[in-house]
């Protein structure tokens, strides 16, 4: 019998990627923002319109994952963002080699901005280095004031959280002021958007921080 | 079921290991699991115990030491178990300046098992003798509090 000392992280070959990408992305200063959140929360009308928002100044682009589907992608294609869909056939969340690959299907040196959809799941995406450069959880009024405290790992591993459908305050699910103290009781660095897709509100402190983060990016490229 | 591919990434390295040092046969894996990972060790077992078949780390044991996740307050230097109760908020003074000292492993430590040697000294001891360095039991999750899973 014999012990061999290993001592490697178990995702070593994922945070690799993950890193081999991001330092691509930065070669060409392009932010990527990967997008987490329970099935939906609001990611892709999200994006929807930001694109509105955003695609008469900036190229964007998208990687969007599901478990099947291209539905999500053809929404965002015809928002006017370019985007690749990834189907992970049952896999809970999307991983660097995925991401790696869909990135040959764009031109770096003629995009701005990029966004991850990952799979819609409150859990697993959140031990997944994608290379992205934030990491936006989205939480939805509905789903109610508890989530951040019965899912931490999400809201801890993400820098900012997206409290979304805000005008359906009131209505059942829970309220914003709890939705908000919960996420920052786990998570008190969280930089918080409060929006409304359907209504607009919200939207343009999304928008100008998007584009400072592009600004930031273009300004520290390392290409 | 992210287990499943955190399953799959150790039978990797395990292969990989293996045969670099000359196992022929892995009996014991041992890693290190953060309490902020949501990573299941039950789960991780149950994904392993497939996805090893027909590799080396066929049968092996997981040996998971759990590490409970510790943050440290940088206003008043308290340290403080992550709990549910305040996360990454200080207990002690309310700061919300707070650096995680673990609870994020993922790690693999180590792994054991038999060369063809040890399987040829073993055919020649006496029966019973064979399982001399079997591997501790498999720590089943007792301290698992801010795990998520549904």
């Amino acid at each position: 019998m014999k012990e061999v000392k290993v001592l490697t992280k178990i995702l070593k070959a994922n945070d690799m990627i993950a890193a081999e990408i991001r330092s691509l992305l930065d070669s060409h200063g392009i932010p990527c923002l990967n997008l987490m959140s329970s099935p939906g929360a609001g990611k892709t009308t999200l994006l929807e319109k930001t694109a509105r928002l955003l695609s008469g100044s900036f190229s964007l682009a998208a990687i969007e994952g599901d478990v099947a589907t291209s539905l999500d992608g053809e929404r965002l294609n015809a928002a006017g963002i370019p985007t690749v869909q990834v189907n992970t056939g049952g896999g809970c969340h999307l991983d660097a080699s995925m991401i790696k690959d869909a990135l040959q299907n764009f031109d770096l040196a003629k995009t701005d901005l990029l966004f991850i959809e990952n799979v819609g799941n409150l859990i697993c995406p959140s031990s997944f280095d994608l290379g992205e450069h934030v990491r936006v959880v989205l939480l939805s009024l509905p789903e109610g004031e508890d989530k951040p405290l019965k899912y931490p790992a999400m809201f801890l591993n993400s820098s900012v959280l997206v409290l979304s459908k805000v005008d359906l305050a009131g209505r059942g699910g829970g309220t914003l002021a709890a939705s908000r103290a919960n996420a920052l009781k786990v998570n008190p660095r969280l930089k918080v958007f409060e929006v409304s897709s359907t209504e607009g509100s919200g939207l343009a402190e999304w928008a100008d921080y998007l584009k400072a983060l592009v600004a930031q990016k273009k300004k520290g490229k390392t290409g | 079921m992210h287990e499943l591919s955190v399953a799959q990434r150790i039978i990797e390295i395990t292969q990989e290991q293996a045969a670099k040092a000359g196992l022929t046969r892995v009996t014991a894996i041992k890693l290190r699991i953060g309490g902020l990972t949501t990573v299941v060790p039950e789960a991780l077992n149950f994904c392993f115990s497939f996805a090893a078949e027909g590799t080396p780390a066929a049968g092996a044991e997981l040996v998971i030491e759990e590490i409970p996740a510790e943050a440290k307050c940088n206003a008043c230097g308290k340290v403080f178990p992550v709990t549910e109760a305040y996360f990454l908020v200080c207990p002690s003074c309310s700061s919300p300046d707070t650096t995680l000292l673990r609870g994020q492993e993922l790690d693999l430590m180590s792994i054991e098992g038999e060369t063809d040697e040890d399987r040829g000294a073993a055919g020649q001891t006496p029966a019973g003798q064979t399982s001399a360095g079997a591997a501790p039991k498999t720590n089943t999750a007792k301290n698992k509090t801010i795990r998520g899973r549904t």
